[in-house]
């Protein structure tokens, strides 16, 4: 005697209904941890750019005494952010859409940083040395990815003098377009 | 934006869950189903013992059999040896009696031996006993009852590891238990696909359909699956087990392994017939899940296994470069980087995963009711189970490429 076979509806509805709740549940929780730590970021932006403002206008005001300022320890900062914006390319992908007005505007940020140290250096007569590094993500990726390891290795190692700027190469932005023509004489190729 | 990692850990969680919820609700539908039925009369039973090489084992085995909580005029025992070059014959010979017949063959494999074994037997119900197995006292009459339903073509008992001593074995005491409890729950839906070792079936499917076929890697698997595809059943005697020896070294177990992954294969192509609808929960569920776990499971191994020799690779280039600088290395450690990975996607779905493992692993345990629950499964789970993975994907090479695993 051979028997019927059956299928288990109700179990399948049952099951799927579960697991994909479970599943929702998940995908908002990791939402909204997400959402947390870019405006957590979005946040410590917006301090770093009263800050440049601020040391902006205060050299301005103070004019020839920007040596009084301690611009140095600006630096400190940018590369904590740099770090923040990092972990967030990392998680996110590089090419995340959300990631890319956070990064244009920590690239402005990082020009207008440079230009501070570098008219500090030059007017201070400070032994700094300054390293602009202009990397790409599409581009011998892991070249710069190897070279990126040195340069954090360098500053590691010689934080009280060094300062690291690295630039995205591949990020359309006027400001950086501008830097790229000035020291590689193209914006469209790397040196 | 999802990349193909977090994809792919998506489709394998959603996946992994999707069936152990479904198991699971089945446990708690069930679970008071898990016994034997008592039968009420005790049939006459042969049991064909195929033997090739076995000096070591086949006087333990005939013994066990011997041993059996089964009246002694109702047990036929067959010894066929399979052209063993060594002892085993003249060790089998000696037990020679009114009950118990020895035959010797030209080697032409186990499911020869099984169908030569079939031929000789005079009863309605054949126990296939392989001579690396040694019944518990009470297996035929747990066993028995459910022959009641004439439906039932085949019943299997659980296996469990026999003296397991080295870390290869413990491990396979963990899949043992597991295997068992997920192929009981799985007779809920009638679908358990194979009839391993020592099985007990009704003489009547092999005289309709065919014995054993001799061409096949797993004949114990395609002989469930042939019951399934003439729509008959197969029964699982959770309450009772036979013991079997286990693959003790690394070798061995990959060879065990690559051959039963090559079986299962070859199975379920020459059965892709009972994909679909018509089958029920087989055809729509258990063979799918089987299929597509395969699958899932092989494309992890392979996309874990070359992240992290790139990752192990890469990481040794960038140390070469600053001149293995340990105390930068170990400096450059963030710990908000490892919270982060700690709390990561990834590792939270590998994390539900193991929960789910976990909790399948204890309701094995209490259903087989085989003592306390054991720190083994921690083993299990972070080796054993990708070295199992490992040895599906490498029956996938042997299968792909068409060459036939030896035993």
């Amino acid at each position: 005697m051979k028997f019927m076979r059956k299928i288990s509806k109700t179990r399948y509805f049952s099951t799927f209904t579960f697991v994909t709740l479970v599943f929702l549940i998940g995908i908002i929780i990791g939402q909204t941890i997400t959402e947390l730590r870019f405006s957590e970021f979005q946040e410590r932006e917006r301090d770093m750019r009263t800050y440049i403002l601020s040391l902006d206008l205060q050299s301005e005001l103070i004019s020839k005494k920007i040596c009084d300022v301690d611009i140095f320890s600006l630096t400190k900062d940018k590369i904590r952010l740099g770090q923040e914006l990092d972990y967030l390319e990392h998680k996110f992908g590089k090419k995340d859409p959300k990631l890319l007005p956070l990064k244009k505007e920590y690239t402005l940020l990082s020009i207008r940083q440079w230009l501070l140290v570098k008219r500090a250096k030059e007017e201070c007569e400070k032994n700094w040395n300054i390293i602009l590094y202009f990397y790409s993500n599409e581009k011998n990726a892991s070249t710069c990815e190897s070279q990126g390891y040195v340069l954090d290795y360098l500053y590691s190692k010689h934080s009280d003098s060094l300062v690291i700027y690295a630039f995205d190469f591949d990020l359309d932005t006027p400001a950086l377009n501008t830097l790229k023509r000035v020291f590689t004489g193209s914006s469209k190729f790397l040196p | 934006m999802i990349t193909f990692e977090t994809g792919l850990l998506y489709v394998v969680c959603y996946f992994g869950l999707f069936v152990s919820v479904f198991y699971l609700l089945m446990f708690m539908e069930t679970r008071k189903k898990l016994k034997s039925p008592r039968g009420k009369k005790l049939p006459r039973i042969s049991v064909i013992i195929p033997a090739h090489n076995e000096e070591r084992v086949i006087e333990r085995t005939i013994r066990s059999v011997l041993n059996l909580d089964y009246p002694r005029n109702k047990l036929e025992i067959i010894v066929v040896d399979d052209g063993s070059t060594d002892r085993t014959y003249e060790i089998a010979k000696k037990y020679e009696s009114k009950t118990i017949k020895v035959f010797k063959k030209k080697r032409e494999g186990k499911a020869s031996a099984l169908n030569f074994g079939i031929k000789k037997c005079s009863n309605d119900f054949i126990l296939t006993l392989d001579a690396d197995c040694f019944p518990k006292k009470d297996v035929l009459k747990k066993m028995v009852g459910y022959f009641e339903d004439p439906r039932i073509m085949s019943v299997v008992p659980v296996l469990s590891v026999w003296k397991p001593k080295s870390l290869i074995e413990k491990m396979q005491v963990v899949e043992y238990a597991i295997v068992s409890f997920i192929r009981k729950l799985s007779t809920f839906i009638h679908s358990l696909n194979v009839a391993p070792g020592a099985s007990l079936y009704r003489k009547r499917f092999f005289k309709k359909y065919g014995g054993f076929d001799e061409n096949n890697l797993t004949e114990d698997l395609e002989m469930g699956m042939r019951i399934q595809s003439k729509n008959y059943r197969i029964a699982y005697a959770l309450d009772t087990c036979v013991y079997t020896i286990v693959p003790k070294t690394f070798k061995d177990l990959m060879r065990q392994r690559i051959r039963w992954n090559y079986g299962t294969l070859e199975n379920l192509k020459k059965y892709s017939f009972m994909f679909g609808l018509r089958y029920g929960d087989l055809g729509i569920f258990f063979l799918p899940v089987m299929a597509v776990g395969m699958g899932l499971s092989i494309i992890l191994l392979v996309y874990y296994s070359a992240l992290i020799l790139w990752n192990v690779f890469h990481s040794l280039y960038l140390f070469s470069l600053i001149g293995y600088d340990f105390s930068y290395i170990i400096s450059s450690i963030r710990l908000d980087e490892i919270i982060d990975t700690l709390l990561s996607t990834r590792v939270f779905l590998f994390v539900i995963l193991f929960l789910v493992g976990l909790t399948t692993y204890a309701l094995a345990k209490k259903s087989l009711k085989k003592g306390k629950f054991k720190l083994e499964f921690l083993a299990y789970t972070i080796i054993y189970g990708w070295i199992l993975i490992l040895f599906q994907f490498l029956g996938l090479v042997y299968f792909l490429s068409r060459r036939r695993p030896r035993w």
